[in-house]
């Protein structure tokens, strides 16, 4: 019952389940939509409160009051004041539930149409004078940097890119799953306090106070004979370390100071770097098959097996793949990797080289890579030098404990592997021959560094001290707070640098305490929206930071600042979005957005079965991550029309993903967009493994996560929390288990407390039963019965709610593309306004997303146009 | 065993502060205290002999009692909790979910933390350091980490039980007489005044973003002023910390009894050492200096001093590990002899917890006691040894050989003692409820 076991660990099968609890509130059908219905509505005499509370009570309350509030949802609770009260959001679901027909539920009594054309109309009435009341209220409220926003911000403010956002505590996404929404980003004492320490280490990096640091240098030369003869150090738990023969360690000269290794009694620099090959063999099959050896070219590697996803173990990387031991090492700073490598042959396709640093576990390695993969080009036996480079601190490097001695204590690896990953027949890449291998860290580019004169911009002027301080601190608080500091401001540090002069600190150092303390004020720290002294207009300042986190994720550029200084941001909106969408520096945000409003955090909660799934090697999480991300970011870069979303002719892949997904052709680690026009169905988001591994259980699939996936993230209309106590269906039954999920979900669909929600939800998951739980085609699903295995058709069929009959993912694609693309359109609207605005858009939005898909639409429906619409438009532009 | 002294040099550096009188006869001068609430956990690693139900040794060397419920009975290995059988619950069947699957050694990472480690390696928060975040204010250290060997050791092999947010581990300290001078002593003028400068520095820090913080309110409309206020709130906490800090500085500590304390103690004598240990958690504890200790026996995987233990303590010819892997005959009693060698130190630190009396009564019964392993036998993570005792004030009801089946986590044990210690938490790693059936509160 190996599967099953699986199931346990990760996510059940329940049919409501865990799911319900992720299920948040719902907000569903747009205002413009009701009010076009009630414009065809005949006029009704307007209802008293009172007459609304009669109706509600006889209509509703049965369900929605007193301690049954079914789907959450009380009504005996609601403020009757519609317009004045704070229900506002809650009475547009009531609208909502009564328009759309939704409620009462069939089985319950009806509604006679005057009465709930006049109820209505009386909540329609309150609720558009509430949206016009209110438009003022509908402001984006104070927020704290996300911890991304932070560290990016840092990397360039500072100009040094170290990653902090592991030092501080992740952020908790808002419902619609955006974590910069001002009302769930909380400050808290373990947050303020990381802050204050990273906003330490951080300027301390940035500058260079005191001496250079000395640099670790050390070459390794590979070869058959290159050093003298002896017995492989013993390197532990299936280890494969090189014999002492076939390396060679020495020192060599470079600029700067260098650090002398600690040598071991014996005086031998070969004692603190080793060579293993650790990871570098086939783990299902007993006979030893060296992907690697040592020869008169140096260490040949072959192209490299992707690590095999093996339950419950550590990571040992990819087979094979080179590391170089390290008993002493830096633990922070830039640092370069330099490799001589040349093909082993000039026949065949690219191979490339992928450069990572990880430390020793004693059950594998934990490691990450670092800088781009390269493809190799040298001829054999002419090597090219390949420089790899990267910061220390961002990678797992160990933390040394100075007091543990073991001899397997403290062992960081740096290394190489051939990245041209073999998952496909037809793949020709040859071996690659390493002859040498060079580490030199910490590196600076100069003494004092870039970075630090970037702050110190211009020594000559320590001649005057108090004014250069005056210049240093105006231009750095105006870059921190992303506006310029007011005078009292630029006083009050002004007032905090002299009394650390007063104390007899250094300049330098002072200014350095002063800088810190400014990275902890809530100017820094916040994004601060002033609006014009007459309009709700953002000041150009804020627009400009807006503008920036939203395209950027980080704090403007010269460019933004000088725009906002001078007044020309607002006019020149749509040339700044399209330049700051070409910029490289759009993929981050664009990953993020991609990340939080398609939930790629999904694909983390769940564990491939690999004993079902073998094919689905270690790799492939990441790239199916990486997909989706670079997918979105392509879409809205090139301005791919809207419908790419739902059904693209373009998938994005790199060599292993390709070959696990079966596109022919496509070579090198790196993702590209590859036309595609094979018979089983990709492209779009719905063929994505992201989300199709993300909403299974790792061992099926999960019609009832993808489903409620597809009415939250693409149609925008998430369904009411479950009842309490649901029943769950019993997957120990045989005659249950041996049933089709469409024949399971049914079942609870006979139930009434079941069926009213998930007639809006299953139908949209149904379509995708030709998708296994690893995100593949399959003509049959295979499964394990109490030790049985048996075989069930795919029945991919589905009854839409609105009674659409479809097939399958070319079915269900057709019908959102075609059929539902304004849905779609808006969905994909507030879901970026969301992200842009770092709130979540309410009821009385509507119009606003409205105008901004009609523009859309205008303009070629393309989604760069969507970014354009929506950030030339006032919801953006104002408070 | 030598009789246990305290060198002159210690006395005489120490005894300012630590009078050695029992706490009754001081009473006169001691500030009331908040009614204390503490944990202390100990770890051994590489699990404990389990001869099986078909091996002759079971009945006699099996570390889990026999029978289940209120008549279980002790074999030879805990024998020596006898006397504190009612003051303890042996508990069977828990472990993290999570880490099940993976090399046992390697869930010694996991112990306090329940953290994932199985595919990449993501530890998180251990359940002390949770505590430690809302009780360690409260007193002079947020709590004392300790281990045989010190440090962190390396990943998959730690080398502490404690790990911070974010899963970062905390050095332990394995010295005495260094836990001793920088736990229980204050640290002279020179470096007290060194310490006052770095919080006066963070106060001024403080000062400047407070300076902000109010322009920046007057520039606010309603909503954002009440989210900055959630900011103030946030550092006005911080600067109340600050100012904790500073209080504690030159203060005087609270009475103790340091007679028995043999700051020489070394690994080299195991009995000695961890007793020793053991002392400075109680004196932790009878001076309300921590109220949260973790206390890693011995290290995972023959790594560090813990492995020659059996052959310092016991003449035992194997190290720990080998032990653990010995199938030979006789193999399951000599590791069980050692079992039962920690299960004595242990009732040993229940001996003196017990006998020790803070204002409410004896320290044992408002100290949550955790013992135990993260394998049940070799390299097996499942099924832990633990044993659970103490803090009967704190709603604990003993008596029993408690067995849970698969479907309880660990992380439920922690959810109900970190609501025993006054933390209210409904959720712990990867808790799906909390163990309430031991706890009456």
């Amino acid at each position: 019952m190996s599967s099953s076991r699986t199931d346990k660990n990760t996510t059940p099968v329940p049919v409501c389940g865990r799911l319900h609890t992720a299920i948040a509130g719902c907000l569903a059908a747009a205002v413009l939509f009701l009010s076009a219905a009630g414009a065809q509505a005949a006029p009704a005499k307007p209802l008293a409160p009172a007459a609304a509370k009669k109706i509600l009570r006889q209509y509703c309350a049965e369900c929605h009051g007193g301690q049954k509030a079914k789907g959450g949802m009380r009504i005996d609770a609601l403020d009757l004041d519609v317009v004045g009260g704070r229900h506002g959001e809650r009475w547009h679901d009531v609208l909502t539930a009564i328009e759309t027909g939704d409620m009462p539920p069939e089985e319950s009594r009806q509604l006679p149409p005057g009465e709930r054309t006049a109820l209505a109309q009386w909540l329609r009435d309150g609720l558009q004078e509430a949206a016009r009341l209110a438009q003022s209220e509908a402001a984006s409220v104070l927020r704290r940097l996300t911890r991304e926003q932070y560290t990016n911000t840092l990397r360039d403010l500072l100009g040094v890119d170290t990653d902090y956002t592991r030092m501080l505590p992740p952020e908790s996404p808002s419902r619609m799953g955006m974590q910069n929404d001002g009302r769930s980003l909380a400050s808290s004492t373990l947050h303020l306090e990381q802050t204050m320490k990273v906003a330490r280490v951080a300027v301390d990096r940035a500058l260079s106070l005191g001496d250079p640091p000395a640099a670790w240098r050390f070459r390794v030369t590979f070869g058959p004979q290159v050093a003298p003869p002896g017995k492989p150090v013993d390197l532990g738990y299936q280890a494969q370390p090189l014999a002492p023969e076939q390396f060679r360690v020495e020192t060599f000269a470079g600029t700067g100071p260098a650090r002398t290794p600690t040598l071991t009694p014996r005086g031998e620099l070969r004692d603190r770097v080793y060579v293993d090959l650790r990871g570098s063999h086939d783990y299902d099959s007993k006979k030893s098959s060296r992907r690697y050896q040592v020869d008169e070219r140096g260490l040949v590697l072959a192209p490299a097996k992707p690590h095999v996803e093996r339950a419950a173990q550590i990571w040992q990387g990819p087979n094979p793949n080179l590391g170089l031991v390290l008993r002493d090492f830096p633990s922070e700073g830039s640092f370069v990797l330099r490799v001589r490598v040349a093909r082993t042959s000039g026949q065949g396709d690219s191979p490339w080289l992928r450069a990572f640093v990880g430390n020793r576990l004693d059950d594998g390695m934990e490691y990450a890579t670092f800088d781009r993969s390269r493809r190799v080009d040298a001829p054999p036996g002419q090597p090219q030098t390949i420089e790899f480079r990267g910061r220390l601190e961002n990678l797992p490097v160990p933390i040394v404990d100075p007091n543990d001695r073991e001899f397997l204590s403290n062992l960081m690896v740096i290394g190489v592997w051939n990245d041209a990953l073999v998952t496909q027949a037809g793949i020709t890449t040859p071996a690659l021959a390493i002859s040498s291998i060079e580490f030199e860290g910490p590196i600076t580019d100069a003494w004092p560094s870039a970075s630090h004169r970037a702050i110190f911009f211009d020594d000559q002027r320590l001649a005057e001290p108090e004014r250069y301080a005056d210049e240093i601190l105006e231009r750095f608080l105006t870059r921190a707070f992303r506006r310029p500091p007011t005078p009292a401001q630029l006083e009050r540090y002004r007032r905090f640098f002299r009394e650390r002069r007063r104390a007899n600190h250094p300049f330098a150092e002072a200014m350095r305490d002063t800088l810190v303390a400014a990275l902890s004020s809530p100017y820094f720290l916040h994004h601060f929206e002033p609006v014009e002294a007459a309009a709700p207009r953002l000041d150009p300042y804020a627009l400009a930071n807006r503008l920036s986190y939203f395209l950027w994720n980080t704090m403007p550029d010269e460019g933004l600042f000088a725009a906002a200084r001078e007044g020309t941001l607002v006019a020149n909106l749509e040339q700044h979005v399209r330049r700051m969408l070409a910029s490289p520096r759009a993929r981050d945000s664009f990953a993020a957005f991609a990340a939080q409003w398609l939930d790629l955090g999904a694909l983390d909660r769940v564990r491939v079965n690999v004993k079902k799934f073998p094919a689905f090697n270690r790799f492939i999480k990441d790239d199916l991550r990486t997909e989706t991300m670079r997918y979105v970011e392509w879409a809205f870069r090139e301005n791919r029309p809207l419908r790419d979303l739902i059904a693209g002719d373009h998938v994005m892949v790199n060599q292993n993903l390709a070959g696990f997904y079966g596109v022919p052709g496509v070579v090198g680690p790196e993702f590209r967009p590859v036309p595609w026009h094979g018979a089983a169905a990709k492209g779009g988001l719905l063929t994505q493994g992201s989300f199709l591994v993300g909403h299974s259980t790792g061992t099926e699939s999960h019609p009832i996560k993808r489903g409620y996936w597809v009415a939250r993230k693409l149609l925008d209309k998430p369904p009411p929390p479950p009842p309490p106590n649901v029943p769950e269906i019993d997957h120990e039954n045989p005659a249950i288990a041996r049933m089709t999920v469409k024949e399971q979900l049914a079942l609870h669909r006979d139930r009434d407390s079941c069926r009213n929600c998930h007639k809006n939800l299953d139908p949209w998951g149904l379509p995708l039963e030709s998708f296994d739980a690893q995100g593949l085609n399959r003509s049959t699903i295979e499964r394990d019965v109490l030790g049985e295995k048996i075989t069930l058709p795919v029945d991919a069929t589905s009854t839409l709610p609105d009674g659409t009959e479809i097939a399958g993912i070319a079915g269900l694609q057709h019908y959102l593309a075609d059929t539902r693309l304004h849905d779609v359109r808006r969905a994909v609207a507030r879901h970026l306004a969301a992200y842009a605005l770092g709130r979540t858009p309410g009821f009385i939005e509507e119009s606003a997303l409205a105008e901004i898909c009609e523009r859309t639409v205008a303009e070629g429906d393309g989604l760069a146009g969507l970014v354009v619409a929506l950030v030339t438009h006032d919801i953006f532009t104002s408070k | 065993m030598k009789p246990r002294q305290i060198s002159r040099r210690t006395v005489l550096r120490g005894l300012g502060l630590l009078v050695p009188l029992p706490w009754l006869e001081s009473m006169g001068n001691a500030a009331p205290a908040t009614k204390a609430k503490r944990l202390a956990v100990f770890y051994v690693p590489n699990g404990v002999s389990l001869p099986p139900e078909s091996s002759p040794a079971h009945k006699q060397w099996s570390w889990f009692p026999l029978g289940e419920g209120r008549n279980y009975e002790f074999t030879e290995t805990l024998a020596s909790l006898q006397p504190h059988r009612q003051r303890l619950t042996i508990l069977g069947g828990l472990s993290h979910p999570r880490s099940r699957e993976i090399l046992g050694h390697a869930a010694g990472d996991t112990f306090l933390t329940g953290g994932d480690v199985s595919g990449e390696y993501r530890n998180s928060i251990s359940f002390d350091q949770v505590a430690a975040r809302h009780m360690g204010r409260a007193t002079r250290h947020p709590s004392l980490v300790l281990s045989c060997d010190g440090g962190i050791g390396y990943k998959t092999r730690v080398s502490t039980l404690s790990f911070g947010p974010g899963g970062t581990p905390i050095p332990s300290e394995s010295m005495p007489r260094q836990i001793f001078e920088r736990y229980f002593q204050t640290g002279g003028t020179e470096a007290e005044a060194a310490a006052r400068r770095r919080l006066g520095e963070r106060q001024k820090v403080v000062d400047v973003v407070k300076g902000d913080s109010s322009d920046l309110k007057r520039q606010l409309g309603k909503n954002d002023k009440e989210r900055l206020d959630e900011y103030l709130g946030v550092l006005s906490e911080i600067e109340d910390r600050i100012e904790r800090a500073e209080s504690w500085i030159g203060k005087p500590f609270k009475v103790g009894d340091i007679r028995k304390l043999n700051l020489d103690a070394k690994q080299i004598n195991p009995e000695e050492y961890i007793r020793t240990m053991c002392d400075l958690i109680v004196l932790g504890f009878q001076t309300d200096t921590t109220r949260l200790v973790t206390y890693m026996v011995a290290r995972e995987d023959g790594m560090g001093w813990g492995d020659q233990f059996p052959a310092l303590a016991l003449g035992i010819k194997d190290g720990h590990h080998n032990l653990s892997h010995d199938r030979s005959l006789g193999a399951f009693e000599r590791w069980a002899r050692y079992d039962q060698f920690l299960a004595k130190q242990f009732a040993y630190f229940l001996k003196r917890m017990t006998e020790t009396q803070d204002e409410e009564g004896s320290l044992l019964d408002s100290t949550l006691v955790l013992y135990g392993s993260a394998c049940s036998t070799t390299h097996n993570a499942r099924n832990y040894p633990l044993i659970l005792a103490g803090a009967e004030r704190l709603g604990l009801r003993h008596g029993r050989y408690r067995v849970y089946g698969d479907g309880v986590p660990l992380a439920n044990l922690f959810v109900a003692m970190l609501g025993a210690l006054g933390v209210k938490t409904p959720q712990f790693a990867d808790s799906t409820g909390a163990t309430h059936d031991i706890f009456s509160a």
